[in-house]
């Protein structure tokens, strides 16, 4: 079994001050010099212990220690002596004192016993290769582990597994150790003789943890492998260890703490990516989108934290296999169930409560999870309110079954409802709700051993809906794909990644169905299209330093009738409507190449410079300024609506600091944005069949640097990020054609999320965000028409809200004294906005305070009142308390 | 009142209260536009009548006063006849023509306004309107005084209109005020501030208060109009708000506000 030597050790608060010092010292050095390629080492110790040699390496050369414990005995002493020495020549030393060898794989010195096979030289090519490949799985429950690291002792050959948990290695026949990694687990050393092409599953322990969960563990070798330009991990131990809103861990709050990542407004579930408009960032569970993520209008995340193994953000670069938005892709993989044992999760608290089941249907083959989450709120209005009835639910299943050690099959359902309900207007029962029904069927299968395939159908199902009796307002957005993925592991530094994909789509933008009146609405047209998409990828590692990923995307979209669409005149007036037959009446493609270029610019940082194309052929229509979901409706690229496109460089610079295990990130892009929907002023965006002709299109530009430091171990953890950026946007029919900054314009954004261990069964978390104020139109002036005082607007979004301000804490009891006691559970109280900040989501200038000072609208107009600027926040200092087991 | 039942669909959140909850009046620094501009405030209807228009100007603050527009020259034509307004010696900015007149269907007017060196002009014309039924009454919360409980439909295929309800207990009651006026409209279209629209006062009224009810016939312009006005002024100030920006027009060369002509129907009643 591998050991590390512990030298990241505690982290005190001060070292956490100069983390501060260091995020804004190296913001400015980002981009200063790029190597530290000639350290120079000095070690003058008669007398020093192989621990405290190693770890004093480590902090003069940033290069990290992998050994094993039976190998070197990490207390014994030795005298070592080096002065100005290069790292190789002191490696040449330390192996000489310790009769051992080295080898070096990416930042990482392996210690081991001396080769007999010499595989050391990769460049002189034997005759004969075989491949190894399996699954990294954790040993408690056969979850299959993502981005582990699998490598070979004394070369410099390794590989990530992919998002099942699969490599693939191709080797010279003979004796190799394996070494295989992943952060929260022990790292193993296994020998292998390979003689023919294997098959190696390799079951990882999870480290020996403190009963608080922070990660103690290196993660240097994981660190640049799986750094990908433009892409940020969520682990969800981060996101449950933030602090709640309303018992809830959220995946838009734990987005929302990412640079370059801003919320609409508190409440909402809304986000906006580099500039990009809400629509144009995709969640995906198990590939399956999911188009609608809040609960509660957007107070709560449909996602549930304890169904997620991890979750991968894309900014840019976003991979040839995934699309198609313009702005980011949120890539959710969830949990395939115990495989071992049954395990009972549940968390409880006065506002939700959620059940888990997970475990074996056959041991070590096929394993289930099965998990509700419901809401009670009842108790908060129902004395005000009793005929109000809010509530809503999420059931999430996913099954699993390896049929052998090439085929897994993987199904899973996701039911996201929100059902708000009133009884009270003369007996008629009214409701809004909507649901987000996702499910995918997967085949895992292992063509020889290096194709992997992943034959995936799935569907995403989205409906909202108002109804009164039976009368009822109906929107919809389905789609069922067929998609099959390949990888294919040429030799170790090239791996192929290509397939086809088939979509169809269904559209309901809006229609009203029911009894007899309902008729004499207007018939809202339905829509249905197909995709066809194309992609490859290919990576190359070349050398030690450089990796090219260079791949496109390429998309066929069509408009299928029967149906009948409009056209409209330059000054979008009504010309006529064509009624198609069943056919394809609109066909737009697209060819989106990729290419991103890396360069290590030392053991522990690289550089990245990349450049995307990505197109879009579904938009959200709204013309709201709500932070909440407000009967927005999809609709798909047609005649009138072309598909939205964009451009994206970025360039990034990524370091890792392995004394202090931290991680810095700093990215700038710039990223141009065409057919940008706009709307015309008081757009009629509802139960209107003629919607395309209140559209109006334009560009967008937006740009940005992003800066992160990440410590992910230590009993002080966390993050803190800051982004500069802007959005600005550019319609011909609006504003005047006039630029004007984007809602989501935020220059400056700032977070930092902290967990400290306060005692060993005590967590503090805080979070705490600033940032600029989002722009909105405020009135320059006022007139008067039929006794009401009118705004006028000289220009779109003139102004802006008060700056965000929010602090969130929270205590995290763990009340079971053993980390391996087999009933574990734990108390969390938080508090959302401590400081009771008032965060305004809007202005108003057209109501009175009556005799509450409660604001109003006047619907007198002959009443004398004066009318006041009004602003509304949503939610200061709210406390939660949530009880939460395993079993 | 068949698309009484649509409205239904749309009013079906006192839940949304919940939202609504942390909403205060705040000092807001509002910026300054080029303001002074006349404003054009003109409906004229098919009744005979001395019909009106006012002419004021738009101002900074949000209850400043709107200054009258004095010395201008307005008239009306219809392509043959030419019908000028003087203006009111005792209301400054009040434009009326000289003798009872009215507008006629099938006819566009032209409106024609010189002021300070400069001449602006709209155009407007007639469309039908329909009649309305009875309004109903009942007691108010407290139960001494009444309101309205019968508003027109919100959505309509085959007309657009607006509702002047004037109301007045002057018979009634010395104490002010005893007058009270509310608009209702009727537009094509529905729209998602409307369904989420602000919570508004109640206006309630004695028994015995006499209504006056006035349904103006739009066409589609000036319905547009009313619609983005009380889109900026009613339906405006909920979580669920649309993105604000200023009405449109049809007065020529920067001039704010409307010139409408349309067909009324009238009648009184007393609320019982």
């Amino acid at each position: 079994m591998a050991n590390k030597p512990s030298f990241p050790g505690l982290v005190t608060s001060c070292s956490l001050r100069k983390c501060f010092t260091l995020f804004i010292t190296l913001s400015f050095l980002t981009f200063g010099p790029l190597s530290c390629l000639a350290q120079s080492l000095n070690i003058q110790s008669s007398s020093i212990s192989v621990e405290d040699l190693l770890q004093e390496i480590t902090v003069q050369s940033g290069m990290d220690f992998s050994f094993s414990s039976k190998l070197i005995n990490p207390k014994r002493k030795i005298s070592f002596k080096v002065k100005n020495a290069t790292l190789e020549n002191t490696l040449d030393l330390l192996s000489q004192k310790l009769n051992i060898a080295f080898s070096m794989v990416d930042q990482q010195i392996i210690l081991h016993e001396p080769l007999i096979v010499d595989d050391t030289a990769p460049l002189s090519r034997p005759k004969k290769f075989y491949t190894i490949s399996g699954f990294i799985n954790d040993a408690q429950s056969g979850e299959s582990l993502i981005g582990a690291t699998v490598s070979i002792k004394g070369t410099a050959q390794g590989v990530s597994t992919n998002s099942f948990g699969f490599y693939a290695l191709q080797l010279p026949k003979g004796d190799h150790t394996l070494l295989v990694s992943y952060v929260g687990f022990q790292a193993q050393q296994m020998m292998i003789s390979l003689v023919k092409n294997q098959n190696q599953d390799i079951p990882l322990q999870a480290a020996s943890v403190d009963l608080i969960t922070v990660n103690i563990q290196n993660h240097s070798l994981e660190y640049l492998q799986n750094q990908q330009s433009g892409a940020m991990d969520l682990n969800p131990d981060d996101l449950n260890n933030m602090p709640e809103f309303g018992g809830e861990s959220g995946l838009i709050r734990g987005l929302q703490s990412l640079p370059g990542i801003k919320s609409h407004s508190d409440g909402s579930a809304f986000f906006f990516v580099r500039g990009g408009h809400k629509d144009q960032n995709l969640i995906i569970i198990d590939d399956a989108p999911i188009y609608n993520p809040s609960h509660l209008f957007g107070f709560y995340s449909v996602i549930v934290p304890e169904f997620t193994k991890s979750m991968q953000i894309y900014k840019s670069d976003i991979p040839v296999h995934l699309g198609d938005r313009l702005s980011s892709i949120v890539d959710i993989r969830t949990k395939d169930g115990n495989l071992n044992k049954t395990e009972i999760n549940a968390a409880f608290n006065p506002l939700v409560s959620r059940l888990s089941l997970e475990g074996p249907v056959k041991e070590g083959k096929s394993s289930y999870f099965i998990s509700y989450r419901a809401s009670n709120f009842k108790w908060i209005y129902k004395n005000r309110s009793p005929e109000a009835n809010l509530k809503f639910s999420d059931f999430n299943f996913k099954w699993n079954y390896k049929i052998n050690t090439k085929n897994r099959l993987y199904f899973t359902l996701f039911i996201a409802d929100d059902q708000f309900q009133n009884t009270g207007i003369l007996n008629n029962s009214s409701s809004l709700g909507w649901r987000n029904v996702a499910s995918t069927i997967r085949w895992n299968h292992i063509f020889g051993e290096r194709l992997f395939s992943n034959t995936i159908l799935y569907s995403g199902n989205y409906n909202y809906r108002i109804s009164n009796g039976v009368n009822r307002w109906d929107s919809s957005i389905g789609r069922a794909s067929l998609k099959s993925d390949f990888t294919y592991y040429h030799r170790n530094n090239q791996t192929s990644k290509f397939g086809i994909e088939f979509n169809g789509f269904t559209f309901n933008p809006g229609g009203i169905s029911g009894e007899g009146f309902t008729s004499l609405f207007p018939k809202i047209q339905q829509d249905k299209a197909r995709e066809t998409v194309l992609y490859a990828n290919h990576e190359f590692k070349w050398g030690k330093r450089w990796i090219l990923n260079a791949g496109f995307r390429t998309a066929t979209w069509e408009n299928l009738g029967p149906n009948t669409y409009f056209n409209f005149d330059e000054n979008y007036e009504l010309i006529d409507s064509v009624v198609t037959e069943e056919e394809v009446y609109q066909r737009y493609q697209h060819f989106d190449p990729r290419l991103q270029l890396q360069y290590k610019t030392s053991n522990t940082s690289s550089i990245k410079l990349s450049y995307g194309r990505y197109n879009q052929n579904l938009q959200l229509i709204t013309n709201s300024t709500s932070p909440f979901t407000a009967l927005e409706v999809w609709l798909p690229s047609s005649p009138n609506i072309k598909p939205q496109s964009a451009h994206q460089f970025s360039l990034s610079y990524s370091k890792h600091f392995p004394k202090k295990q931290i991680d810095l990130t700093a990215e700038a892009y710039y990223k141009d944005m065409n057919n940008q929907i706009d709307y015309v002023d008081h757009a009629n965006t509802l139960l209107n069949p003629l919607v395309e002709g209140q559209l109006r299109f334009g560009t967008m530009e937006s740009y940005g640097l992003e800066l992160m430091l990440k410590k992910k171990v230590g009993r002080l953890n966390g993050w803190m990020t800051y982004t500069y950026s802007r959005a600005m946007r550019q319609t011909p029919d609006v504003n005047s054609g006039r630029i004007y900054p984007a809602f989501q314009d935020r220059p400056h954004d700032f977070s930092v999320m902290l967990n400290y261990g306060l005692k060993p069964r005590i967590l503090l978390s805080a979070y705490w965000t600033w940032y600029t104020g989002s722009t909105f139109s405020s009135p320059t002036g006022f007139y008067t028409f039929n006794d009401q005082t009118v705004p006028i607007y000289d220009e779109k979004h003139n102004d802006r809200l008060p700056n965000y301000n929010r602090l969130d804490i929270a205590f995290k009891f763990i009340l079971n004294k053993k980390a391996t006691a087999k009933f574990q559970h734990d108390l969390t109280f938080s508090i959302y906005n401590v400081l009771a900040h008032k965060n305004v989501i809007d202005v108003n200038f057209n109501k009175i305070e009556n005799g509450n000072a409660r604001p109003i609208v006047q619907a007198n107009l002959l009443a004398e009142d004066q009318l006041r600027a009004t602003q509304s926040d949503l939610l200061r200092f709210f406390p939660s308390l949530t009880y939460t087991f395993k079993l | 009142m068949k698309f009484r039942q649509a409205t239904l669909l749309l009013s079906i959140f006192g839940l949304l209260i919940i939202l609504q909850a942390c909403e205060e009046a705040t000092d807001w620094d509002y910026q300054t536009g080029d303001n002074g501009k006349l404003v054009v405030e003109a409906i004229i209807t098919n009744q005979q009548d001395r019909q009106e228009i006012k002419l004021s100007r738009s101002f900074d603050d949000i209850n400043g006063l709107a200054d009258p527009v004095t010395g201008a020259i307005v008239s009306i034509n219809n392509g043959q006849i030419n019908v000028p307004f003087i203006e009111e010696s005792n209301s400054p900015g009040i434009y009326r023509i000289a003798q009872a007149g009215a507008a006629q269907m099938g006819t566009t007017y032209e409106l024609v306004i010189e002021w300070n060196d400069q001449r602006y002009t709209a155009t407007s014309s007639m469309v039908q309107v329909f009649p309305f039924g009875n309004p109903s009454f009942a007691s108010a919360d407290d139960s001494i005084n009444m309101k309205l409980v019968s508003t027109p439909d919100l959505y309509s295929t085959i007309e657009q209109a607006m509702y002047e309800i004037d109301i007045d207990w002057s018979a009634i009651s010395n104490e002010l005020p005893n007058t009270a006026k509310q608009i209702f409209y009727t537009f094509k279209t529905i729209d998602v501030n409307e369904v989420f629209k602000s919570q508004a006062t109640k206006v309630k009224f004695p028994r015995g208060s006499r209504v006056i009810i006035t349904k103006y016939g739009l066409n589609d312009d000036f319905a547009a109009y009313l619609r983005a006005l009380v889109m900026e002024t009613e339906w405006q100030g909920s979580p669920f708000d649309e993105a604000p920006s200023s009405l449109p027009t049809n007065i020529s060369d920067g001039g704010l506000g409307y010139f409408g002509v349309c067909a009324i129907r009238r009648d009184t009643f007393l609320a019982e």
